[in-house]
């Protein structure tokens, strides 16, 4: 296929994977904004009526939204230099030089292609308060049995370190990516000039690897809060999410995806929710996406 | 170092790296030999803890015969043909506008890339309403493609492929060319073959895309011909009980073929990683 106009190339490699994105990405995330300025949910196919930010006034005033908006920024405030920083340590540890590393490398990436599903129902299982395996063996070494998910101080602990499982692997892949790259003569340069453990890692390898973490460390909140939605939604785990009313203390999306939250609200209330939810996320993300923007 | 400073030193190592392997291995070893273990059975060795929660010593394979029964190889076929149909489709048409966005420069190239960045910061949850009420609207219910379409378009693989093609060495382009070969051709008979680790990894990418995907095959495609992995194994959640060994069996199985395809490809991934993170 010959083509007469060149400049038109470019736009049919790009045709459909843009047009892809915008009918099944930016279209509804504009009609969801749009829909938190009316009363009524398409869903049930009522009529539409414009109430403009009445619906942000309403969950403004609503306490469970400010509680989940806190717990949301507190859990993201908490998982990110977690997960960086474990992700980091298990990427140094399976970077190490040792007979079989390619083995225990393999079972360090093995959360990876573990499905959310999969891990929260296995995790669930887990941190079963009764017959849970963790509990299990706190009481075999004489240890003090933990509530896990029961209970409301450490429901949300509880999630961050189920996450944290799947998490941290799938962030140390990247490090360990970069730390591959760094070439070993530097290492062994800097070994002969006397540098300890601590500056090797200080001054050569996290200068090295600093551009993955700035480049992945604000996308990292998204992919977090994308995979709680699974931990609600399935349908195994909202009876147990649901007990005590600890709900209160999870994040935001918690409350989305709760058949309650459906309920109680309108659905206008639940696209607004998001809508909010998604303003302030993008607020976060804005100023690094526009830096990468204008670096190119 | 003294010979008992390296040995030291050596079990320390080791030591640290069994440890973490434990705790990756600790669930799913467990979820395994439950998984093979009779129903009434399936905490008997979690608490009180023994060894044999890590061992299935009442063996038997009734979780899996039942979840196949109940239509499980049926699911495991379906994904298995929506993942394939997204890596070949989605692999094909992300990558190629990576390869635009990297090799051309077009007007409105920086507003095209925005749109991408854009969509990738917006969360699929958020916007999951509109897309069903439109794909319900476009009669799409209970079909293949609504469950193919929306997955192929994949702004984490645009960003990645267009990150690794901008390494791509130039002269092989250029003679190319020269020689009289349309971009297309370059596309597919040169670029494509020589990117296989790239490709071997984003496609691993949209697959898991596929394979995870729960929500959106609910709202879609409820009737059962249609019924992907991880929606089977919601199956084994039954309005008066869960049948836990065929929750953990199937589990078990949703788990091993993402597995057993990372192993092989490994290497690619952390080569494609690293083409895509230097910049």
């Amino acid at each position: 296929m010959r083509l007469r106009n060149e400049s038109l190339v470019p736009y049919l490699f790009l045709v459909p994977a843009i047009a892809l994105l915008i009918i099944f990405n930016l279209i509804p995330a504009i009609l969801t904004l749009r829909q938190s300025l009316y009363a009524e949910s398409a869903v049930r196919g009522a009529e539409q009526v414009f109430v403009g930010l009445k619906n942000v006034a309403r969950i403004f005033n609503d306490p469970v939204f400010w509680k989940s908006l806190q717990v949301t920024l507190i859990f993201s405030l908490i998982v990110n230099p977690l997960q960086t920083v474990l992700a980091l340590g298990l990427a140094l540890v399976a970077n190490k030089r040792a007979a079989g590393i390619k083995f225990f490398r393999s079972i360090y990436l093995l959360p990876v292609a573990v499905s959310i599903n999969v891990t929260v129902v296995v995790w669930g299982l887990m941190v079963d308060p009764n017959a849970g395996l963790v509990n299990g063996i706190l009481n075999q070494f004489r240890l003090l049995e933990q509530p896990f998910l029961s209970s409301p101080d450490q429901a949300l602990w509880t999630i961050i370190m189920i996450i944290s499982w799947k998490g941290v692997p799938y962030w140390a892949l990247f490090f360990l990516a970069a730390l591959q790259g760094i070439y070993m003569g530097v290492l062994e340069a800097a070994i002969i000039d006397g540098a300890d453990r601590w500056q090797l890692l200080t001054r050569i390898i996290l200068p090295i690897i600093r551009p993955i973490i700035s480049s992945y460390w604000w996308p990292t909140p998204l992919s977090i809060l994308h995979c709680l939605c699974p931990l609600v939604a399935h349908p195994g785990r909202t009876s147990a999410f649901d007990q005590c009313g600890h709900v209160r203390n999870l994040p935001a999306r918690f409350h989305l995806w709760r058949p309650g939250c459906y309920c109680r609200h309108a659905h206008g209330d639940v696209c607004d929710c998001s809508g909010d939810h998604w303003a302030a996320i993008r607020a976060l993300t804005h100023v690094r996406l526009v830096s990468t923007v204008w670096r190119r | 170092m003294s010979k008992l400073g390296k040995f030291v030193a050596n079990a320390t190592k080791y030591a640290l790296l069994i440890f973490v392997a434990i705790l990756v291995l600790v669930p799913l070893l467990w979820a395994f030999s439950a998984s093979f273990t009779p129903l009434e059975k399936t905490f008997a060795y979690a608490y009180p803890f023994s060894w044999k929660a890590f061992i299935p010593v009442d063996f038997t394979t009734e979780a899996y015969v039942a979840i196949f029964q109940r239509g499980f190889g049926r699911a495991i076929l379906n994904t298995l043909g929506l993942g394939v149909a997204t890596v070949l489709i989605g692999g094909f048409i992300c990558t190629a506008a990576g390869f635009a966005f990297a090799r051309f420069d077009f007007p409105g190239k920086r507003l095209l890339f925005f749109v991408v960045l854009a969509t990738f910061t917006i969360p699929a949850d958020l916007t999951v309403i509109p897309r069903y009420i439109m794909v319900r609207n476009w009669g799409w219910i209970n079909t293949w493609q609504a469950l193919l379409v929306p997955l192929l378009a994949n702004s984490l693989i645009i960003f990645m492929s267009s990150q690794f093609f901008r390494e791509f060495p130039q002269e092989i382009i250029d003679s190319a060319r020269v020689d009289g070969a349309s971009w297309f051709r370059v596309y597919f008979s040169i670029v494509m073959p020589i990117s296989k680790s790239l490709l071997f990894s984003l496609g691993l990418i949209l697959f898991l895309s596929q394979w995870d995907s729960y929500f959106w095959p609910l709202l879609v495609a409820p009737d059962p011909t249609y019924r992907v992995v991880q929606l089977a194994l919601t199956d084994s959640v039954q309005e008066y009980q869960t049948i836990w060994n065929q929750l953990l069996a199937g589990s078990m199985l949703a788990a091993l073929i993402p597995i057993l395809l990372l192993f092989p490809f490994q290497g690619a991934f952390i080569n494609a990683v690293v083409g895509a993170v230097k910049e």
